[in-house]
């Protein structure tokens, strides 16, 4: 089965396009999650950015109360995972989930380890330490945010002030859940798979369907008939088509009609003789 | 008739042993393709476990290799590479060349993985490079496979007409 030009021809083709428009599809899935999950962090650091700058004058004039509220509604928002605020001791001073106010946060788990893992926490945090991602105790997949509230000249000058020597204030951490995200990107591989498959088998299974139709049937068939040394009305069916295969076969059926006639000579020629020498005796 | 090394000419019975032996080699080496597939699954186990096996890099190491390429980048590299080494592969193929290549690709495989492990992308890139490798290996299987089995069936041929002159009897 291996052997024949069908299995030879159709093979390498099927396999090599196969494999390659599946690497191609592989390949792009990869690249178009990678956009889509970093458009989905900036999306985070950005509204975790206009969390800090709404709650802005609430921390200048240290009205807690307003930024309890602030805080409170911003987390009830759908796809709001938690949202918390942390000051600089690490301790959770306001947050959605009242329970965790009063907590300190442990330093070195991830999200804090981005500034906390060296002798000297750090004062700058890069965006992509900024964002970390994790299952939640309730399942759900969140992409998390942290971003840190800086100390500005204002900081030390209103009735709410903090020393200058203090860079980092605290930490806004806001987690957003990822569920609409996942199911962006497995709608995304459906679509990607449905469209390779339709690519592959109109390729694929139409070059196999066409060659078969135009090449291998009729080739079977001249194997069947050359295989009997006979002339039959398969041929003439053969001969009655266009193309090589046709010739092949006009011109097998012309060689068999003159073996045929060579031999009716010879079989001729053959009585002939006996006659002949039958006679003389 | 053919020769030995020392130019002497070969006896029928030294012709067939040389032939028999032929076939084998041919037959052991119509494989090298599938033992190329099983070391390049074996090599692609521990890339899909990378995040559990391999420790995370260290900075001073992170600081001696330098940035990393892009992932894009070595993601474009990958199609390339794919893309020329099916057509040389299927260009073997229709020219029925005698040259035989499975192991190397195993190398160049591993270059992507551990590019995208420095990047810090494997697990999003993976199945592209099991893809690519296997995709690769099996076109190169098939070539090596169906080049022995004609050079096989060739041999063999051989074997059964010079049987027949020294009258042998199996």
């Amino acid at each position: 089965m291996f052997q024949s030009v069908a299995t030879r021809s159709i093979i390498p083709v099927g396999l090599a396009v196969t494999g390659f428009v599946g690497i191609c599809c592989l390949s792009l899935y990869g690249i178009m999650k990678r956009d889509m999950v970093n458009d989905a962090a900036q999306h985070g650091r950005n509204i975790a950015n206009t969390v800090v700058l709404s709650t802005r004058y609430a921390m200048l004039h240290n009205d807690r109360q307003h930024l309890g509220n602030i805080i409170a509604n911003i987390g009830q928002h759908q796809g709001v995972e938690h949202l918390r605020v942390f000051n600089h001791d690490g301790v959770v001073t306001f947050s959605r989930n009242q329970s965790e106010i009063g907590h300190q946060v442990n330093k070195q788990v991830e999200g804090c380890s981005g500034c906390h893992s060296g002798s000297k926490p750090a004062e700058q945090l890069a965006a992509e330490k900024q964002t970390r991602r994790f299952t939640n105790e309730r399942g759900v997949q969140v992409l998390a945010m942290s971003q840190p509230i800086y100390n500005e000249p204002t900081c030390t000058t209103s009735c709410h002030y903090h020393p200058a020597s203090k860079k980092v204030l605290g930490m806004l951490d806001i987690g957003l859940d990822q569920g609409p995200l996942q199911n962006s990107l497995a709608l995304m591989r459906y679509r990607m798979l449905v469209f390779t498959l339709m690519t592959l088998v109109l390729t694929v299974g139409g070059t196999a369907a066409l060659l078969n139709r135009s090449f291998f049937i009729p080739l079977k068939k001249l194997i069947a008939v050359t295989s009997t040394h006979e002339e039959s009305d398969s041929v003439k069916q053969l001969e009655s088509g266009y193309g090589e295969l046709s010739l092949l076969a006009r011109n097998y059926h012309s060689l068999l009609s003159r073996l045929h006639d060579t031999r009716d000579a010879l079989a001729r020629c053959r009585s002939c003789n006996k006659e002949k020498g039958g006679g003389e005796s | 008739m053919t020769t030995t090394d020392t130019g002497k000419p070969q006896t029928p019975e030294e012709q067939r042993s040389a032939l028999q032996a032929s076939i084998r080699r041919w037959r052991t080496r119509s494989h090298q393709g599938l033992w190329a597939i099983a070391a390049f699954a074996g090599v692609s186990i521990p890339a899909m476990l990378s995040d559990r096996i391999f420790p995370p890099l260290t900075p001073e190491v992170k600081r001696m290799l330098g940035t990393p390429p892009s992932s894009n980048m070595i993601s474009a590299l990958l199609v390339v590479y794919a893309f020329s080494a099916i057509l040389l592969v299927l260009g073997r193929i229709t020219n029925a060349s005698p040259k035989m290549v499975s192991f190397s690709h195993i190398g160049y495989l591993i270059c992507f993985y551990a590019f995208y492990y420095f990047s810090g992308v494997l697990p999003e890139n993976f199945w592209a490079v099991l893809a690519t490798g296997m995709t690769i290996l099996s076109l190169e299987s098939y070539h090596i496979w169906s080049l022995s089995m004609s050079r096989i069936r060739e041999e063999e041929e051989e074997l059964k007409i010079l049987e027949r002159r020294i009258g042998f009897r199996g």
